[in-house]
Parts: structure tokens; sequence; C-alpha cells
């Protein structure tokens, strides 16, 4: 309980986590702890468990042992909004935006709830000025200004992705959970992606799945690769790309 | 001890009854995702049907055994026809066409047969009664409660032992799987649909020399059969024949002790079931 | 401009309309109160409500047995009253509800309003039962009488009308917006940090009172209440006139309801099958026209 009085080491942190699904374990014994500032990238072949992994962090499944810990406090299981008003926010592998809503009010739906904005019945949103600053600034860092008035769900897939980025950030979280951001995206749509995630993730914390090593490499500084659903190794990229069993399982196979 | 007995039995008939009629609702949910509104008014189909058959032949049993299959095929008919248009649609189009449909047919039977109740005989074979703890017991209620058990027992080796079980059940606990395998779905509901609706349609054959057939009898048993099925867990035979059992007791005991409000026993399990477990008892999908 | 047309209309109407006319565009607009709230627990809340009438029912029996029972109650506070209680059943009832997904919820919103039309049925001594509570007091309004046609129009005319401002208003406020959002995609909604639950409580407690109001307002207008006012009946008919007139719509909700009060009025007269005729509708329109009269209407512009 001594801990509770200083600032916990990592800013996320799993512990002893084990995951089976009908009697198929699919994550054994995950220890992880992410730091403040850090960039981790969690790599691995398809079906390692990252997926799950990330889904566990947010509470969509429950581990069948062991915890999860944001700034101390146990995150096992919360619920999403939970989540998101400590600091917590995800993107998705496949594109999860507002359809049905321009790209001005999916921006603006995470301004309002950066700014508590939740339950007011009274004001008019037309006329929130503030808020329609803050949500033109972030769409303007995402390269979206100009559509603004666009249906989300009708934004070519490299756009539709950067909105997903932007959604992900808008609520300012400290920590920043991406799932495969380049998924689906030609060798110059990632080159802008990873130039907007660095920006916008500047100064957070963020852990990032990813397939593709080039945009590991040039985001992150801590990498841990998943291997049938253990953690097979974990250090800084240099430690990475030498260690020998990683090199066996998984760098050594051709990854498109 | 005699007055417990007795309340048993009705309560498991009455639940027998209720789980005939459930049966089908939840088991098309449970492969289709479609909730079928006008279920029970099958079920009044098949109390009907057998009414014009035991007019016309004469002979219940010819009935019991004609009757589910033409409801079984009217099921058919109305998936291949109507519903299979609104499936994309989603499950608002799907409850708006399916409550139309109950009150076409409800109106239908009103229009064909008229609004009085029209009592169906129960058969000679079964007409006498049985002595149980030294009451006179109807023997065609026992029949009743006999007959849908070996249809639960049926309905159970067909799911445990044959291919066509296991695979609903794999399709019941992942419909994605269910395209994977290849089968070809709008053949698949289609059959469904129509075990679904038979299954309506006996438990309206069995039901009718107990309660007779009155226009009304769908919309009466529409909500103890939403109400078996929700606590249950839709989707869940399981959960039908736990639930039907658990409600036919408490409605036969609640009426014992509180005739006026009996109806409110099986909400309050309801409610309390779904407080603790919001999926119901057996349900998939919390 | 078709606004101010029809708005000039809606004054005029006690003066060109015969009284029975009168009587049911007055029907009509009660009835489109209650239409839009099922309509909006749909489009905003992603809500399907089975069993509406339960708030509508509650809300007349509520000020009724107030008219009864309260000396001197005002017609004002009557129809408050309706509104408050069916606001409160919705709040208590949605507390429950809310943690059901989309089919649970739909049969149990059916499943609580058949408990609560049993209830009401069989405590006679209070609600009448299947005889109904007539006789109740119809209170001046400001020293203005409700018992003149014209006045009790112009009347439900000015609530009905504040209501659907209050409706419409809605959307564009920060708390409709969540509500948009969580019907477009509630799975981020949840993410980007709105509390869905709460959303969807406050929806179906402001529907409640809404529905509660026109339920008390239609009291007064049939001058009369009996089961048929909570049932399955009453239920269904508010499906029929949120979807016949569109359920994407802003005014559908009135077009369907000037439809449903004409099209069982006529039909009555028909025939006893009516309600066939509307199983029918039902299916019909979901088959060609999902998107209601509205939804034809704006297609061939």
């Amino acid at each position: 309980m001594a801990e509770s009085a200083e600032k916990p080491k990592n800013l996320l942190e799993l512990k002893g986590i084990y995951k089976d699904f009908e009697g198929l374990e699919v994550l054994f014994d995950i220890n992880l702890g992410i730091r403040e500032g850090e960039r981790h990238a969690i790599i691995g072949p398809n079906g390692a468990g990252k997926s799950t992994l990330f889904n566990l962090i947010t509470g969509k499944y429950l581990p069948s042992r062991g915890g999860i810990f944001l700034k101390g406090q146990d995150i096992t299981g919360a619920n999403p909004f939970k989540l998101n008003r400590m600091g917590l926010a995800r993107s998705f592998q496949i594109t999860n935006i507002f359809r049905t809503m321009t790209v001005f009010e999916n921006v603006r739906n995470a301004i309002l709830s950066k700014n508590k904005i939740r339950y007011n019945m009274f004001s008019r949103l037309s006329k929130m000025n503030g808020i329609n600053e803050e949500t033109e600034r972030i769409l303007a860092q995402i390269g979206l200004l100009e559509r603004k008035n666009e249906l989300a769900g009708e934004l070519a897939h490299g756009h539709q992705r950067a909105l997903e980025i932007g959604l992900t950030i808008a609520t300012d979280p400290e920590l920043i959970l991406l799932d495969e951001p380049t998924a689906g995206m030609s060798a110059e749509e990632t080159r802008e992606a990873v130039k907007l995630i660095e920006q916008v993730t500047e100064g957070k914390t963020l852990v990032i799945v990813e397939h593709d090593m080039e945009v590991v490499f040039s985001l992150a500084n801590r990498i841990t690769v998943i291997y049938y659903g253990e953690v097979l190794a974990s250090g800084a990229p240099e430690e990475i790309r030498h260690d020998q069993k990683v090199k066996d399982a998984y760098l050594g196979e051709e990854r498109e | 001890m005699e007055t417990f007995v007795i309340q048993f039995l009705h309560g498991l008939v009455y639940g027998m009854l209720l789980f005939l009629v459930s049966s089908g609702l939840t088991l098309v949910f449970g492969m289709m995702s479609v909730l079928n509104i006008a279920h029970a008014s099958f079920y009044m189909l098949g109390a009907y049907f057998s009414y014009q058959m035991l007019k016309m032949v004469g002979n219940f049993w010819a009935g019991l055994i004609v009757c589910p299959i033409l409801v079984g095929f009217l099921g058919i008919l109305m998936e291949r026809f109507l519903l299979r248009r609104v499936h994309a649609g989603g499950h608002v189009q799907e409850f708006v066409i399916t409550f139309g449909i109950l009150f076409v047919i409800n109106e239908s039977v009103k229009w064909i047969w008229g609004t009085e109740p029209l009592p169906v005989p129960i058969p000679p074979a079964l007409s006498g009664s049985v002595m149980i703890v030294g009451s006179i017991y109807p023997a065609y209620r026992l029949f009743i409660l006999f007959f849908s058990l070996c249809v639960l027992a049926l309905m159970a080796y067909v799911l445990l032992k044959t291919r066509l079980g296991i695979t609903v059940r794999a399709a019941v606990s992942d419909r994605d799987m269910v395209s994977a395998l290849g089968t070809n779905t709008p053949f698949v509901f289609m059959l469904v649909m129509g075990i679904g609706t038979w299954l309506a349609g006996l438990a309206g054959v069995i039901a009718g020399p107990f309660i007779s057939t009155y226009p009304g009898m769908a919309l009466e048993i529409l909500v103890d059969c939403f109400v078996v099925t929700v606590t249950g867990g839709l989707g869940s035979l399981l959960g039908a024949v736990v639930a039907s059992f658990l409600i036919g007791q408490l409605s036969s005991f609640g009426i014992l002790f509180i005739p006026r409000f009996a109806i409110v026993f099986a909400f309050l399990l309801m409610a309390i079931v779904l407080i603790i477990k919001p999926s119901g008892l057996f349900g998939e999908k919390a | 401009m078709a606004g101010i047309g029809a708005g000039v209309l809606a004054i005029l109407f006690p003066y060109i309309l015969p009284k029975f006319q009168l009587r049911m565009v007055t029907e009509i607009i009660i009835m489109a109160l209650f239409a839009m709230t099922w309509k909006m627990l749909l489009n905003e809340g992603g809500l399907f409500s089975f069993g509406h009438a339960l708030y509508f029912g509650l809300g007349a029996y509520a000020s009724v047995l107030g008219w009864l029972h309260i000396k001197g109650l005002s017609f004002m506070s009557g129809i408050f009253l309706g509104g408050l209680v069916a606001g409160l059943v919705g709040l208590i009832l949605g507390a429950f509800l809310v943690r059901m997904s989309g089919t649970y919820f739909a049969l149990l919103t059916l499943a609580f309003n058949q408990l609560i039309w049993a209830i009401v049925w069989k405590w006679r001594d209070v609600t009448g039962g299947d005889d109904g509570l007539g006789k109740f007091p119809k209170p001046d309004l400001l020293g203005i009488s409700m018992k003149n046609p014209a006045n009790f129009y112009y009347v439900s005319l000015i609530i009905v009308g504040i209501c659907l401002f209050i409706c419409w208003y809605f959307t564009r406020t920060p708390l409709g917006n969540v509500c948009v959002s969580i019907k477009s995609n509630e799975e981020r909604a949840k993410f980007i940090g709105f509390n869905v639950n709460a959303s969807k409580l406050i929806l179906l407690t402001l529907t409640g009172f809404f529905s509660g109001i026109s339920g008390a307002l239609y009291a007064q207008f049939q001058e009369f209440i009996a089961t048929s006012t909570i049932d399955l009946g009453m239920s269904t008919n508010v499906l029929f006139m949120a979807f016949i007139g569109g359920i994407g719509y802003f005014w559908g909700p009135l077009i369907g309801s000037g439809i449903f009060v004409y099209l069982s009025e006529y039909l009555s007269s028909f025939t006893d099958r009516w309600e066939f005729i509307f199983g029918l509708i039902f299916i019909v329109i979901v088959l060609f026209a999902p998107q209601g009269i509205l939804g034809i209407v704006k297609r061939k512009k």
C-alpha cells in the first residue's frame, strides 16, 4: 500500500496475464510494464495474441488470470468510457469511425467529451465556438480540415485511417493504444501516417501493435515480441533486432 | 400434500406446454438471430387447423401429424417470401414485419372461424382420468406432459447426437462459422423457420383440447412465451426448458396464493434473473 | 414556406373545420407527440420500444386519478402530473432496461407493458378495470373553458408544439449529439468517453415524460380512459404511426398520426377487421417503403 503514496513506476502494467477462450489458451503469463512517455511496439505473427492483448487492456475481455493496472489503479474489465476518462484511448484495426456523421462531427464528439460536455441539454452545438475551434485545430492536424463536411463513411481509406487516429488523440489521452494503424496502406500512405502519429503522440505514451517493421523501428523505443501467446523478448529496438530467438521465430519470415 | 402434488402437476403441464411453444421461438432466434413475433399466431393456427381437421375427418391423431406440417409449411413460405427480403434491413424491420404478420394471421383467423371460442374435443382415447395421490386427474393433461417430454427428448437426441444437431449447436454459438462451413444459408433459414413454426403448430394442436381455440390465444401466450425465452436466454433450448418449468410452477402456485396478480410472479422471476445475468439463465450474448 | 402555410392553417382550423373534423385534428396532434417520442427513442437511442403504451397509459391514468381524487387539481397540473409519473416510471424501468441489448430490450418493454396493463385491468377499485374511468373534471385553464373544442384544440396545439420543439431542440444539444453518436457507433462512442447507459436512460426518462403528457391530454380529449389506453393495441398503434410516416423524418410521426386517425375512423365503419388492414400495411411498408410516406415523397423529388 506504500506504493499508492508515490507515483507508480509504470503508467500501464500487465501482471501475470493469462487468457483462454473455452479451453483454448491464447496468452500465457504476460508481464508488461509501460513507462510514461515510452513508445512501445508490440509485434508478433498473426494469431500470436496481440489483438487479444489490446482487447484485454481495453476491457473487452476479462483475463483468466492476472490484472491490468493504469496509473496504479486496477482497470481489469473496466468499461471503455471509464478508461477514456482515466486518460486511455485506442484506435481500431478495422476503422471504427462514426460513419453516418461528418468528419467535423466525428472529431467534435471527441472534443466535447474531452471538455466534459456530455449531458448538456441546453446549449446549441452550433454556437459553441470554443468547441468548434478546437475541433478545427485537430482536423487541421490530421489533414482533414477541407473535408470537414464530408460523410465519414464516404472518405477514401487513407483519410478514414487518419480520422481514426484523429478520434483517438482528440480527447487528449495520456496513453494511446494504436491497433495496426497502417493496415492496408500503401508505402506512401504509411509514411504519411507515421509522420502524423509522431506529431500527434508527441509527449504522450504510445503503445502500438504493428506488422510493418519499418514503422516499428521508426516509431518505437521499446519493442515486445509476442510469439504464440508468450513474451518472447522485450527491450530496446537494437536488442530485439539482434536477438537470436526473435530472428529465428519472426524476423526471418517474409512479412508483406 | 395432495394439493401440492396436484398444483405441481398443473405447473408441470403448463410449463411443458409453454416449453413446446417457446422452443420454436428460441430455436429460430438462436439459429437466425430473428425474433419471430408472429410465432404465437402459428401456435394458434395449429389449434385452429386441428379443430378444422377434427370437424372434417374426425381424427385427432391425423391432425396431430398433418396440422403442424401445414403450419411449418406456412412458416417456410413466410420466410421465403417475406422475411428473406428483410433480414438485411436489420432487426427493426424484422420486428415490424413479423408484427404485421401476427396481426394478419390473427384477423384472418377471426374472419374464417369467427370470434367465438371453438371447443376441441379431447380424443376418446385420452378422455378418461387417472388417480393421482387420491385425486382425479384428467388423462389428457398427463398426455400433454408426456408428449412434450417426448418432443424434448427427441430434440435433445437430435441436437446432441446427430450431425444436423451438432451443426445447429455450432451455428447458435458462432454464426460466422456457419457460412464458413459452406452451407446454403437461405435454405437453412427456411428449414429452421419451418421447424420452429412446426413446433409452434404442434403445441397448438396439443393445446386445443386443453384450452379450446379462441382468437385471443395467440396474444395470451405471446407474452408468456417471451418471458420464458428471455428468462431462459434467447437462443438457449436448455434455458427454455428451465424457464418454462419455473414459470409453470410459479403460475400454478401463484394462482393458488394470489389469484389476482399471479402473473406478477413470472415477471418478478424474469426481472431477478436479468438483473443478475442480463442475457438470461443460459443466454450467450451479454 | 410550407411550414408557414401549415402554421397559418393550424391557427385557422377551428374556424374552417366542422366540429367533427376539428376533433380529429386535435386527436392527430395529441397522438403525434406520442408517436414522436417513440420515434425519438428509436432514432436517437437506437431503442425499439414494443410497449410504449405503458407511458402513455400511465400518464393518462395518473392524471385522471389526480383530477378525480385531488380536489382542485388544475388542468395543467394534471397534465404535468401525468407526464411526471410516466417520466418517473421511464427512469426506474429505464435503469433496468438500459443494460439490455436490442432484442431483449424490445421484449422487456412488451413484458412490462403487459404487466402494468394486467395490474390496471385487475385493480378495478382504483382504475375501474375494463369499465374504465370517466366523469372526471375538465378544469378551466386560466379562466378559459376547456370544454370548448376550439379552446381545447389551441391548448393542445400549444402544449404539443412546445414539447415537439423541445424534441427538435434536443437533437441540437450536446446530449442529443451523444445519442446520435451512440446510434452511429456505440462502441466508439464508449471509447470516446460517452456513458452510453446514462445517455439512454436520460432519453428513456424524457420520452416517458412526453408520452405521459400526451396520454394525459388524450384523457381529457376522450373524457374517458380504459384499459385500451395502455394495452398492446395502443403500443401497436404508435408503432404504426411512427412507421408509416417515416421514422427517419422529423415530421414523420405527425403524418403517420394523421393517417392513423383517419384510417381507423373510416376503416372501422367499413369493417370490424380493420386491424387486418393495419397488419397488411405494416408488411407492405417494410417491404416496399421502409422509410414511410415521407420516404416515398423524398424519393420522388
